[in-house]
């Protein structure tokens, strides 16, 4: 459909025949589209700060891979789902030759005690390697949206750390202790019996999650290891140079895994078996944009229609007119649609705008505040990337577009000398 | 001049509801236009005669009876072909103008032409330089309607209605809403039309100086055409 230069300029004129209308207009469309971008550029916030958490901070992994049935039946029969060391060994073996990988790490999860003298404290444990710990701590993606986090951090690193036995646990923790570094570690070996080390925090850390705040514990693989008496791991990290790849590149894995005959199973961050914090907070937040969302869309396809009822009232017989001399319905639908289409375009571009600097004004006001489920305080920060407004924008011009569309063709329907002899308003 | 017959009616019915009043407009009327011919509908107010405009403009339909413009039953058509027809084969021009307030002179004659688009912008603009040409407006392309005169605006919407050649011009009180020096100036611009370019004029009016000028005459009386 060739549109010519004329109906452009026909139709944005007559967007300044009644420019207070138009201006009414465009400002809900703007206003709208404004807290849209600005809400979903918060959320956006979440998501990176909940993934880069989940992901890098927690040592998830963008997908973990277990043995089969391993995450439901884990903690129930450790010997059974560990993945030993020969199927780890194939593991790697496919893991390295996927350019889509960035690294993968093995991980051992174990729950027990810690004891100061005789004070004991039950823990959740996750053991890494050192270089897990170098790799999630610096990384650009952490350094990015949790930077925080990262540098909320007391004492010598794993990676740094020449303590046989260094544990890092979280403040909560460690108050518990009395900030005391010379702990005993106590916990189930695969085979149930009891076991007990002598462990040294040599780092106090925060997980950044309220209800893990106060049992995490992090330590190096050996510890685990020998704690649980085991040369297995209970799931293999597999974070990949793009996070938008993790449900696609889990199934390919799963696919590898039935195709040999392996007995793994791997599942992306957002699965709610692994990742419960990140998909409960984020299926929530993303409730509430598609319901903002919802509502905006109303408000812009009600002031659109409002306006293009009463554009086509002042214009009954002007359009009358152009369907005398040969124009559709279609055609002056058209046109009045290119209109709204230009007032859209138009509203939307100033809300980008309008959008950004009060995301830079907010932004360096460094306002402080304690989401639900974060442990501690964080900076609000809203991030209404060009990306995320596009998102946005594409479907609100489109509404407008659209309805102004419909209510053209609909009014201007039937005899054309109805049109001419009806009385503008 | 031809003898082909270029507009048709035959047993014509057109009734409106206004409000608890019945209207018969039209009570089968019968009419045959030639090409070539300058016809004026003439009648009292409420006869019937700005309705017969319509529907030989096919902007209106009848009730009952047949109208045939340019050898095609009007009853037949789609909306959108009697809007092609409407493009192809019938200018209009109105009592008030009827011109888009927010183009200039030049696109408010070019609009017709976009309806089908098949000429680029450089020939549409050179089809309606040359019928600004013919109204004598040249000089006034990128003035807006606002900017001229009644007459001036009168023979931009003449202009409007010969753009595309039509075969047939409807007229409904071309000069009505103009002073006497205009309209004669407007008369002569028609019949020059009218006998240079071979342009079917049908209109109706109330004006004697109009009527005394043309070809054929037509009276219209409650509905019915009676001489």
């Amino acid at each position: 459909m060739k549109i010519s230069s004329v109906e452009w300029k026909q139709a944005s004129r007559n967007l300044l025949r009644n420019k207070r209308r138009s201006v009414v207009t465009g400002l809900a469309i703007m206003a709208g589209f404004c807290g849209l971008t600005l809400f979903g550029g918060y959320v956006a916030r979440v998501e990176r700060y909940c993934m880069v958490n989940t992901v890098y901070m927690n040592h998830m992994g963008h997908i973990q891979v277990h043995k089969t049935e391993g995450i439901d039946k884990y903690f129930s029969k450790p010997a059974r789902y560990l993945i030993d060391p020969e199927t780890l060994q194939a593991l790697v073996d496919i893991l390295s030759e996927k350019k889509e990988v960035e690294f993968f790490s093995p991980y051992l999860v174990s729950n027990g005690l810690i004891q100061y003298e005789s004070d004991s404290f039950a823990f959740q444990g996750k053991a890494i390697t050192k270089e897990a710990d170098r790799f999630a701590r610096e990384h650009n993606m952490v350094q990015k949206w949790n930077a925080e986090l990262r540098s909320s951090v007391d004492g010598a690193h794993l990676s740094d750390s020449q303590e046989q036995n260094p544990v890092m646990v979280t403040y909560k923790l460690a108050n518990f202790l009395k900030n005391m570094r010379n702990v005993n570690l106590q916990g189930l070996t695969v085979d149930n019996g009891f076991n007990a080390l002598d462990a040294t925090i040599t780092t106090r850390y925060t997980t950044g999650f309220e209800l893990t705040e106060d049992t995490s514990i992090i330590t190096t693989l050996p510890v685990f290891q020998e704690l649980m008496a085991t040369d297995g791991v209970t799931y293999m990290g597999v974070y990949l140079k793009n996070d938008m790849k993790a449900r696609s590149f889990s199934q390919e894995l799963n696919s590898i895994f039935t195709q040999n005959k392996i007995a793994l199973e791997a599942v992306p961050f957002f699965d709610e078996r692994i990742g419960l914090f990140y998909t409960g907070s984020m299926n929530f937040l993303y409730a509430i944009t598609g319901f903002f969302f919802l509502l905006v869309s109303t408000v812009v396809i009600l002031s659109v229609a409002n306006a293009i009822s009463m554009n086509i009232m002042e214009r009954v017989k002007e359009l009358g007119t152009m369907r005398a001399i040969g124009f559709t319905p279609q055609d002056l639908a058209r046109l009045v649609g290119i209109e709204s289409f230009i007032l859209a375009i138009m509203s939307v571009s100033t809300g980008f705008l309008v959008s950004q600097l009060i995301a830079l004004a907010v932004n360096l006001s460094n306002i402080r505040f304690s989401p639900p489920g974060i442990a501690g305080e964080m900076q609000f920060v809203l991030t209404p990337w060009p990306s995320l407004c596009l998102i946005f924008a594409v479907p609100l011009i489109l509404f407008a577009t659209v309805t102004a569309y419909l209510v053209t063709k609909r009014k201007i329907q039937g005899e054309v000398s109805k049109l001419l002899t009806e009385t503008s308003t | 001049m031809t003898n082909q017959i270029i507009v048709e009616l035959k047993g014509v019915h057109r009734s409106y509801q206004l409000g608890e009043t019945h209207v018969h407009a039209l009570r089968g009327v019968d009419l045959s236009v030639m090409e070539g011919d300058f016809t004026a509908l003439i009648g009292a107010s409420g006869s019937g005669k700005s309705t017969l405009l319509n529907m030989v403009g096919t902007i209106d339909s009848p009730d009952k009876g047949d109208v045939i413009v340019d050898g095609r039953n009007v009853g037949h058509l789609s909306e959108n072909e009697k809007s092609l027809l409407r493009n192809e084969k019938i200018g209009f021009v109105f009592q008030s103008f009827n011109l888009v307030p927010v183009l200039s002179i030049l696109e408010n004659i070019e609009l017709p032409l976009l309806v089908r688009n098949i000429l680029s912008k450089e020939e549409r603009i050179a089809r309606a330089m040359e019928v600004l040409k013919d109204v004598g407006l040249e000089t006034y392309v990128h003035h807006r309607p606002d900017q001229l005169s009644g007459g001036q605006r009168q023979r931009v919407a003449i202009a409007r209605a010969l753009v595309t050649h039509p075969k047939l011009v409807l007229a409904d009180e071309p000069t009505a809403n103009l002073d006497s020096k205009t309209t004669h100036s407007i008369i002569d611009l028609l019949l020059e039309l009218n006998q240079k370019k071979k342009v079917t004029f049908l209109f109706c009016s109330h004006d004697e100086k109009l009527v005394q000028r043309v070809s054929k005459v037509v009276h219209i009386q409650d509905g019915l055409i009676t001489k």
